[in-house]
């Protein structure tokens, strides 16, 4: 069972909102003081569900690839640290600036670059821009059958099922393979990295790809391939009214709010 | 009465020639020394008073065959301990002889004078009655022999009689410590008590060799002192009452009961002591062994694991990763239970107790350690064979144990043979953390938030400058310059919880109030690492470690002020292992320095009575137990009440050893056990001076008090609070 899975880093979601902050001007986030990027969680689980696969099939390859800066590295290692066998970072100034379409254009042709796997594999979203949508491009330009926010994958080379969370509860559905999955948060905690693993990862060389390895123009990466433009960057501002229903009784506390929620035409 | 001197009759009873026996003699005096007390009451009655003097072994043929049996028991105890040593041998060889004096000192105040056993006045009494009784028996004994072996006699007339006088009381205060003992077992039983063999075969056979040396005595008075001098009888007192039980009885009757108990007490004497190689009796000689080996830095400091990326293994899962004294502790312990009574976890109903870990660790030593012995004999691999056996930590000894401990230290407070819990608790967690990656999960979303946002506290929805908001001045008064005298270390919990902020405003005010010269580092504070090392995770303590200490050294700091005694203990014991060396201050100490300066004046608060919890880290660890209360103590309207368990003693909060971010198992809570303590002392406000005992006393008053009235619920403070409420109060 060989699978590739598709990591980014990102700035920590558990950053607290007092630290984060944005430049307008130049619409960039702003990385925080002394919090450390991460890998997307959402592609953690992929790596978790990537492990767990080769682990039921007893035999396979597991390999990491990742756009992204210099830094992007770390969320490598963190997934070879977890148990992955190989890395690849699409590290050039090229790749700077692009949008889901490029970053899908070029883990595509990575992959291909790379042989296509068994099963390949993303977070169900990047935990950063919340879009969710590269899986499914990149499933599209390889021209494979995919399945999105799944909770359970199981199964080995030629089928495998898998369950989706849909609104109203859980879809299972049989998938052949080669194919593209995308990994939701039921699926469960990736685990916790040993530090044998840790060190190992830490002396494994991650190999780098330009656009010309992996057969791309600069010209179609990054900012210069981009087909989504941004045109403003701001952090919403949030008021919050408290008041306080007061009330001798609970009843009375209770009615207050029942008023109070009518007014605001919540009930 | 006058009491002859008569050498000569005390010769013709030698049936050996006196070439021989002084020969064996020779060999047997260094034997004299481990067989304590018993053969010494034996070898004491066994003689006949002729001017006051009794001949040694009277009505005994063949002694001699004594003289066989001595160093075949000293040849006993000799290869137990060896064949035992091969166990502890397995260890790593990192044994530490500083500070020479304190180890001395505390082999004698501890190890030979039972400091800690006599904190308890029953057992205490019962302990220093046996072992009172066999150091006097002991050298009641060797007096005897030396008084055989030199040519000049001493114990004749007066002399003997009050030597028999002395023996006869120590004998005696021997069975009652022993009675005590076996009581003991019924009166007042420790809850961690392990019913064995062992222990009954110990006191009881102790109790039977007293008896029994006290019939061989007055059997022999009843056989010729009754009859010859009544008078030199009397000083033997129990003896003598034992010989009146005998007055019915022909001469003829009696000796032959007498040789017959005489060498069943011998033999009976010889087996017990040669136990000292194969059971806790041990301790005799292992524990001030122990107290001298035991660690003489701050009993909560870890040991760094040195050039860590090069290590084959991470913390302790096999016996071999123990280091030999480790390994040798385990066969120190006694199974009194004290730990385990001391122990926060066991007092909560949680699944812990500090004596069953040692007690199933040494099981384990016993059974696996022999066999890797065996094997690194033959030349095998010293696993071979083994697959099938226990693992150590996970079976052995189980995980919710290693996480169920505070690394408070109440255990190694309370051991009476010195022995170091927290390094081997911590040394197993490490292995399950670094090696396996096995933890509670919320252990891993603390170790996560540590790697990503260096502070453990996830969720948290401050910055570190948040506190300052409601402070009325600008940040850049108190920001580090470099210029300032003390660094104020506010840490992560006095920046991102919400409750321990108001700790920090009050520190920082009660500082600029007595205008201390210090600065702060905001934004540019990282966590230190200690949530790290007490969970297991070394490495990523050493990481934190490095970058703080690089960022200290960069700012130019040399004096820290702490109001976290956690932060506090990693800094002055453990940083400097890392190459950081400060000056650590504790807010209790500068508070206290402050106000005996006068730079504080402490002002009256409602009148309240006090209760002051003590932290683990900066008590029982550092020993600052008067700071604190003689801040409170000088509050004018301040009445101060202990709680029954308090400074040596004192009971964890139940966060400690990174238990503040884990959830409790177990049939109760420790900070509602806490919480009730103080409570019930009827104190209106509990303080502390840690950030993490005020969270866990606000959660258990939360519960505790569920019931009680807001106003009479127990107001939970730390010392910077009251004092300046105390001193702002006029201002």
């Amino acid at each position: 069972m060989d699978a590739i899975v598709c990591v980014k880093q990102i700035p920590d979601p558990e950053t607290p909102a007092a630290a984060f902050r944005v430049d307008e001007a130049a619409m960039r986030v702003l990385p925080a003081q002394g919090i450390s990027p991460v890998i997307s969680p959402f592609d953690a689980q992929a790596v978790e569900a990537a492990l767990r696969l080769k682990d039921a099939a007893g035999e396979g390859s597991v390999n990491i690839v990742s756009l992204g800066p210099d830094s992007a590295r770390d969320a490598i290692k963190h997934s070879l640290a977890m148990g992955a066998d190989d890395g690849y970072h699409l590290h050039d100034d090229a790749f700077e600036g692009g949008d889901a379409w490029t970053t899908a254009l070029a883990l595509s042709k990575a992959i291909q670059h790379l042989g296509v796997p068994d099963v390949i594999l993303f977070g169900r979203q990047a935990a950063d821009w919340d879009q969710g949508s590269v899986g499914s491009i990149v499933a599209e330009l390889l021209d494979l059958p995919s399945a999105t926010v799944l909770r359970a994958v199981e199964g080995g080379a030629g089928s495998l099922t898998v369950s989706r969370v849909v609104g109203d509860g859980f879809e299972t559905i049989e998938i052949p393979t080669p194919c593209v999955l995308t990994i939701s948060n039921e699926f469960g905690d990736p685990r916790y990295p040993q530090l044998r693993q840790i060190m190992q990862a830490a002396r494994k060389q991650v190999a780098e790809l330009t656009p010309a390895d992996i057969g791309l123009e600069p010209s179609q990466v990054g900012a210069a391939g981009a087909r989504l433009e941004m045109h403003a960057l701001f952090q919403p501002t949030s008021d919050v009214d408290v008041e306080i229903i007061e009330g001798d009784t609970p009843e009375e506390k209770a009615a207050g709010l029942v008023a109070a929620l009518r007014n605001a035409k919540i009930l | 009465m006058r009491v002859r001197q008569n050498r000569d009759l005390l010769q013709p009873a030698r049936s050996a020639p006196a070439a021989a026996t002084k020969r064996v003699s020779a060999l047997a005096i260094p034997a004299w020394l481990p067989l304590g007390g018993l053969l010494l009451v034996s070898g004491a009655e066994t003689v006949r008073v002729t001017g006051a003097h009794r001949e040694l072994f009277f009505n005994i043929d063949h002694f001699w065959v004594l003289y066989l049996l001595l160093p075949f028991a000293i040849g006993l105890i000799i290869y137990g301990i060896a064949r035992r040593s091969r166990i502890w041998r397995l260890g790593r060889a990192d044994f530490s002889f500083d500070n020479l004096p304190t180890r001395i000192a505390r082999v004698l105040r501890g190890g030979m004078g039972t400091e800690r056993v006599l904190r308890d006045p029953y057992s205490g009494v019962m302990h220093l009655c046996i072992m009172t009784s066999m150091i006097v028996l002991f050298l009641v004994t060797a007096l005897l022999a030396i008084d055989d072996y030199i040519p000049v006699d001493i114990l004749v007339g007066p002399r003997y009689l009050g030597y028999s006088l002395v023996a006869d009381i120590f004998g005696l205060i021997g069975v009652i410590g022993v009675a005590m003992a076996v009581a003991h077992r019924w009166v007042r039983p420790r809850t961690a008590w392990l019913p064995t063999w062992e222990d009954w075969f110990i006191v009881g056979g102790l109790g039977v060799l007293l008896v029994s040396g006290f019939f061989v005595e007055g059997l022999r008075i009843q056989a010729s002192e009754i009859h010859t001098n009544p008078e030199w009888s009397y000083w033997s007192p129990v003896g003598y009452v034992v010989a009146l039980i005998f007055s019915g009885l022909s001469t003829a009757a009696v000796l032959d009961i007498h040789k017959a108990l005489w060498w069943f007490h011998m033999i009976g004497a010889l087996s017990w002591i040669s136990l000292l190689g194969y059971s806790k009796i041990n301790h005799l000689v292992m524990a001030p062994v122990n107290a001298f080996l035991k660690r003489t830095s701050a009993p909560g400091k870890l040991e760094l694991i040195e050039n860590i990326e090069e290590q084959e293994h991470f913390g302790v899962s096999q016996l071999e990763h123990f280091s030999m004294k480790q390994l040798f502790e385990l066969d120190v312990c006694v199974r009194c239970g004290r730990c385990t009574d001391s122990c926060p976890a066991d007092i909560a109903g949680q699944p812990l107790s500090p004596m069953h870990i040692i007690q199933d660790l040494k099981s384990y030593a016993t059974a696996v350690g022999e066999r890797k012995v065996t094997n690194l004999v033959r030349g095998d691999e010293i696993n071979f064979g083994l697959g099938d056996a226990p693992a150590m930590v996970g079976e052995v000894v189980r995980d919710e144990s290693l996480w169920a401990c505070r690394t408070c230290g109440a255990c190694v407070e309370a051991c009476p043979v010195f022995i170091e819990h927290i390094p081997t608790i911590v040394d197993m967690r490490r292995s399950l953390v670094m090696e396996e990656a096995r933890m509670p999960d919320t252990v891993q979303g603390t170790l996560e938030t540590l790697e990503r946002q260096g502070h453990p506290w996830r969720g948290t929805p401050y910055t570190r400058e948040s506190w300052m908001e409601a402070l009325d001045l600008d940040p850049a008064e108190i920001t580090w310059t470099g210029e300032q005298e003390y660094l104020y270390f506010v840490g992560c919990t006095g920046a991102f919880v919400d409750r321990a902020q108001a700790i920090t405003r009050s520190v920082v005010s009660l500082l600029r109030e007595a205008e201390v010269s210090f600065g702060i580092l905001a934004g540019m504070e990282s966590c230190n690492g200690d949530p790290a090392r007490r969970l297991g995770h070394e490495y990523l303590y050493q990481i934190l470690a490095e970058g703080l200490i690089a960022a200290f050294d960069e700012a130019g700091v040399k004096k820290i002020i702490t109001h976290c005694p956690h932060c506090f203990n990693v800094f002055l014991n453990e940083y400097p292992d890392m190459g950081g060396h400060y000056e650590v201050i504790h807010h209790t100490q500068l508070l206290e320095q402050l106000l005996t300066e006068g730079k504080l004046e402490p002002r009256e608060v409602e009148p309240q009575t006090i209760t002051y919890h003590d932290s683990c880290y900066l008590g029982r660890h550092n020993d600052i137990f008067e700071a604190p209360r003689r801040i409170l103590e000088q509050v004018p309207n301040v009445t101060l009440v202990e709680m029954p368990r308090s400074r040596e003693q004192g009971l964890c909060c139940g966060a400690g050893g990174g238990n503040m971010w884990m959830e409790e198992q177990g049939a109760s809570r420790v900070n509602e056990v806490r919480v009730q303590e103080a409570a019930d002392t009827g104190a209106d406000t509990a303080c502390t001076a840690c950030p993490f005992c005020i969270q866990m006393f606000d959660a258990g008053v939360g519960t505790v008090q569920m019931n009680v009235e807001e106003a009479d619920k127990l107001q939970v403070l730390d010392i910077a609070e009251i004092l300046q409420t105390s001193a702002a109060r006029d201002s």
